[in-house]
């Protein structure tokens, strides 16, 4: 009788422990990798908006003066947030301070200086609430929803930057070639040990579509991406530009790997070593009556423009 | 402990056990969708 009870005891522990196991692992495996550390404002707009205002007493922007400001019918600015930085720092040049409201965390809607991120700006150009967007390429649905709505979108270099992988920085992998990157996001390689790496599977990981990195993935290595079933049990390969995980995010828990054996910094962007270089953008409408609008391009391509680019730690054309 | 109540007892610590599981599964989907990829990267156990 005392047996059956200690085993009965035993069963019913049995499954609590495997029940709490569970829990642990999971938690510690997955949930607690996706609590931000990063502030809301952060986690909501994927840059602290409010540290890179123009016109604000303290602000990381690059301030160049510039002798002539826009008058008249002032074009909205927007775009992505790894470019924020920069196109503040057009709007501080050439931009008369009282254009710029900003209010409780956020724009105002009759304010020249917008921030929707790439998404949000693209669609702005296209519905006519922004005229100037400073971003990647755009998908092809962008291009698509703007041929639907009869829009046809213009897109004047600016820029360079560099397209780079990252891993957390305990990953022993420093270096991929460009034909081991084309057979990880093909599925063809789905374990890191096949890269010199440990025996994990590769957690192919990927933004939202329309993103400016995750279009630039896909023009890169085509839509057709494969995940790995067991890739989120083991270590992930992320992607974004040079400058937004050197700038934005100092936290210093990842690293961008070589790529064909040339590390992306700014000098190998300049030289174009590094493989993946590709231009940033100011798009436009095409056909765009708002003489304000050449203006800005003008000034983004004249040598003070140019200058803000290198300063703010882009690559300028 | 007769069966009756072993079951019941097993029973319930099995449901309790499945619904933390899935309750835990769907917070880790909600949080996922909001976090970053340089996060998700950032806190990697290895």
């Amino acid at each position: 009788m005392k047996k059956k009870l200690f085993k009965q005891i035993l069963a019913i522990l049995g499954v609590v422990t495997f029940m709490v196991v569970t829990d642990i692992f999971i938690f510690f495996v997955f949930t607690n990798r996706c609590i931000n550390y990063s502030s809301s404002q952060m986690q909501a707009k994927s840059v602290e908006v409010d540290q890179y205002l123009p016109f604000a007493k303290e602000t990381k922007i690059v301030k160049k003066e510039y002798s002539e400001k826009l008058t008249g019918d002032l074009p909205k600015i927007d775009g992505a947030a790894a470019l924020v930085p920069v196109f503040n720092s057009f709007v501080y040049s050439i931009y008369p301070e009282s254009s710029v409201k900003y209010e409780n965390g956020d724009f105002t809607k009759d304010s020249a200086l917008q921030y929707h991120n790439t998404r949000g700006a693209f669609k702005g150009i296209v519905d006519g609430d922004c005229d100037i967007a400073f971003c990647a390429k755009p998908s092809n649905d962008q291009v698509q929803y703007g041929k639907d709505k009869g829009v046809e979108l213009e897109l004047t270099p600016i820029g360079r930057e560099a397209f780079v992988f990252i891993v957390n920085k305990n990953n022993p992998v420093d270096n991929l070639t460009m034909d081991q990157l084309k057979d990880i996001y093909n599925g063809k390689i789905t374990n890191w040990k096949d890269v010199g790496g440990a025996n994990r599977p590769i957690n192919v990981v990927q933004r939202n579509q329309g993103s400016g990195s995750q279009t630039t993935l896909e023009k890169l290595f085509g839509n057709e991406i494969k995940g790995n079933f067991f890739g989120p049990l083991g270590a992930s390969l992320g992607f974004s530009f040079r400058y937004y995980v050197e700038e934005l995010t100092k936290h210093g828990h990842i690293k961008m790997l070589k790529l064909n054996g040339v590390y992306p910094d700014r000098e190998n962007v300049q030289n174009e070593s590094y493989p993946i270089v590709s231009n940033f953008f100011a798009v436009t409408r095409k056909g765009e009556t708002n003489p304000n609008v050449q203006k800005v391009l003008d000034f983004v391509l004249s040598p003070t423009g140019q200058e803000i680019i290198d300063e703010v730690g882009y690559v300028s054309l | 402990m007769n069966d009756k109540l072993f079951k019941l007892l097993i029973a319930i610590v099995s449901i309790v056990g499945v619904i933390s599981i899935i309750t835990l599964l769907i917070v880790t989907i909600v949080l996922y969708r909001q976090t970053s990829m340089i996060t998700f990267l950032e806190k990697e156990l290895w």
